[in-house]
């Protein structure tokens, strides 16, 4: 209707599906334009065809899946790491003030600290092995997890813990039974936005310490002058992140399907 | 946590001579430090409410009757004075005093069913004894079909419904009660006015009831306390005569309509005042 001004209207699932198609074709037609009809150098920017081609050697000749592999390793592990430690930091941070104290303003100074400038010291501590890459993983996601999940804990309604003081829980029944039952959708929309910084800090370390990984091929390649090859491995890095994020989506709204905000 | 003084004991003596009363309020007061200043936001309280009791609080915003309804539950505690139910000091909240918010608390993560069996779990009733009570009191709110849903399905009426029935399930001592139908509409909280006098004298039980609506208190209460703010203290305990088996019809009586008009006039009485507190 032309007179409707009302916002945030929906559209079938169709038409979004649809518009999102040619948002990405009208992309890939302009690259291919613009690359192919020689407009600019291919050392800026490398023809669709030639990325394309890029990929399908890696493919080929094993390397890309191998790069990938170890960069899905690194990642999962120091994500790992940081959930099962910042997690439940985060929860007692929330519940109890004394340990806020002592957690959030150490959290708080660390945090603004750059990663990439714990790289040299990291490699001093851990030397250049896969210990190193998850370790600066870990550090680019435990000290912000741990506040944001405290957060979490925070934002849990307190009336909603009266009751629960009400039918008889006492503190960690309380905390057990209903503060993180509650938080559960948080937490997980938590580590959601969180891992999308994980690949990140990946490639921070695989740039400046490393002999493999995703980050590396893209650094071997610039000293080549191999856009291509460039090219390649952040559209690598761009779809693992898109499947990571999907499968998070999917995972929250399997997981609680009481949720009004997972599953309208 | 707290030491026992000699104060204590006198008042816990002062508790077992009133024995029949249910719940005591001593000279309950409550004040902040604000600066150097005190802060007095209730003083001087002094209720009892006996078994059986429906007591409703009713006061200007600020008298303090939702802070007083938090110290009978334990979840805040008076500065001065203390509280007895059961003999009893209150001290930290328990399974011995069921409360109903306004807010909706039902945990959203659990099926209606779940919801009322939080409590009994906790307290490892056997699993047959669990499904009687459910059942009862799925029965009680009209909400069997809904046993297996979750929070989300229901309306707001419905989810009040089962947070009533959580609290009941559990054999509290008393209920407390904090405007649990603020939030709904006319036609649904007459509806959940009348479910709740029926519990209520099913039930046996004593409820102490936080609202503003005058219109509300009148209907449910068998004797409705008016406070007055600043500080927050008891104006006038009104016993509501008015019969048991109570009807909607009952609010279109005279003195029903005499009753409303009283304690309208005890609360505007207060607002002229002090004006600036409207």
């Amino acid at each position: 209707m032309k007179d409707d001004f009302r916002l945030r209207q929906s559209i079938n699932k169709k038409t979004y599906m649809m518009i999102t198609a040619v948002t990405f074709i009208i992309f890939l037609v302009f690259w291919y334009v613009v690359t192919a009809g020689g407009f600019v150098k291919a050392m800026f920017l490398p023809a669709l065809t030639s990325v394309l081609k890029n990929l399908a050697e890696g493919t080929a000749d094993g390397s890309l899946g191998s790069n990938t592999a170890i960069s899905i390793y690194r990642i999962t592990m120091g994500f790992a790491a940081a959930v099962a430690l910042g997690v439940p930091i985060g929860i007692l941070c929330g519940c109890f003030q004394k340990v806020e104290a002592v957690i959030s303003p150490l959290c708080e100074f660390i945090r603004y600290m750059p990663v990439p400038a714990f790289v040299p010291l990291v490699m001093v501590w851990a030397g250049i092995g896969e210990m190193a890459k998850i370790i600066v993983v870990f550090i680019g996601t435990f000290f912000q997890m741990i506040l944001m999940i405290a957060d979490d804990a925070r934002l849990v309604p307190e009336d909603l813990l009266s009751a629960s003081y009400t039918l008889g829980t006492k503190r960690w029944s309380t905390i057990f039974k209903v503060l993180i039952p509650a938080m559960g959708p948080k937490i997980m929309l938590t580590l959601r936005v969180m891992i999308g910084w994980a690949w990140t800090y990946l490639v921070v370390a695989e740039l400046v310490a490393s002999n493999s990984g995703l980050g590396y091929t893209i650094l071997k390649a610039q000293h080549f002058f191999k856009t291509d090859a460039i090219f390649s491995g952040i559209l690598v890095i761009g779809f693992l992140g898109l499947i990571t994020d999907r499968f998070f989506a999917l995972l929250i709204k399997r997981m609680f399907p009481w949720d009004e905000r997972s599953n309208p | 946590m707290m030491q026992k003084t000699a104060a204590d004991d006198m008042e816990a003596a002062f508790a077992v001579n009133a024995a029949a009363n249910k719940i005591i309020l001593h000279n309950v007061g409550k004040s902040y430090k604000i600066g150097k200043g005190n802060f007095t936001a209730i003083a001087n309280v002094n209720i009892t409410i006996q078994d059986n009791d429906f007591a409703c609080i009713v006061g200007p915003s600020g008298c303090g009757k939702s802070t007083l309804l938090h110290m009978l539950a334990g979840l805040d505690f008076p500065t001065q004075g203390a509280i007895w139910i059961n003999n009893k000091k209150v001290t930290s909240p328990g399974a011995d005093r069921g409360m109903v918010f306004q807010t909706y608390t039902l945990f959203p993560w659990m099926t209606v069913e779940d919801n009322i069996q939080f409590g009994l779990k906790l307290k490892k009733m056997p699993i047959k004894q669990i499904e009687e009570i459910t059942d009862k009191y799925l029965e009680d709110i009209k909400l069997t079909k809904f046993r297996k849903s979750y929070p989300k399905e229901l309306s707001g009426g419905m989810k009040q419904r089962v947070a009533i029935a959580r609290a009941l399930a559990n054999q509290p001592e008393v209920i407390l009660m904090d405007e649990p139908f603020g939030a709904l509409d006319q036609y649904t909280k007459n509806r959940m006015q009348l479910l709740l006098r029926e519990l209520w004298q099913k039930e046996q039980s004593t409820i102490v009831f936080v609202t503003h609506d005058i219109d509300e208190a009148v209907f449910l209460a068998t004797k409705i306390f008016v406070m007055d703010a600043h500080p927050g203290k008891v104006k006038e305990v009104v016993n509501i005569g008015i019969g048991e088996n109570r009807t909607l019809e009952v609010k279109d009586t005279f003195e029903f309509i005499q009753l409303r008009k009283y304690i309208n006039e005890l609360l505007y009485d207060h607002q002229d005042d002090d004006e600036e507190n409207i």
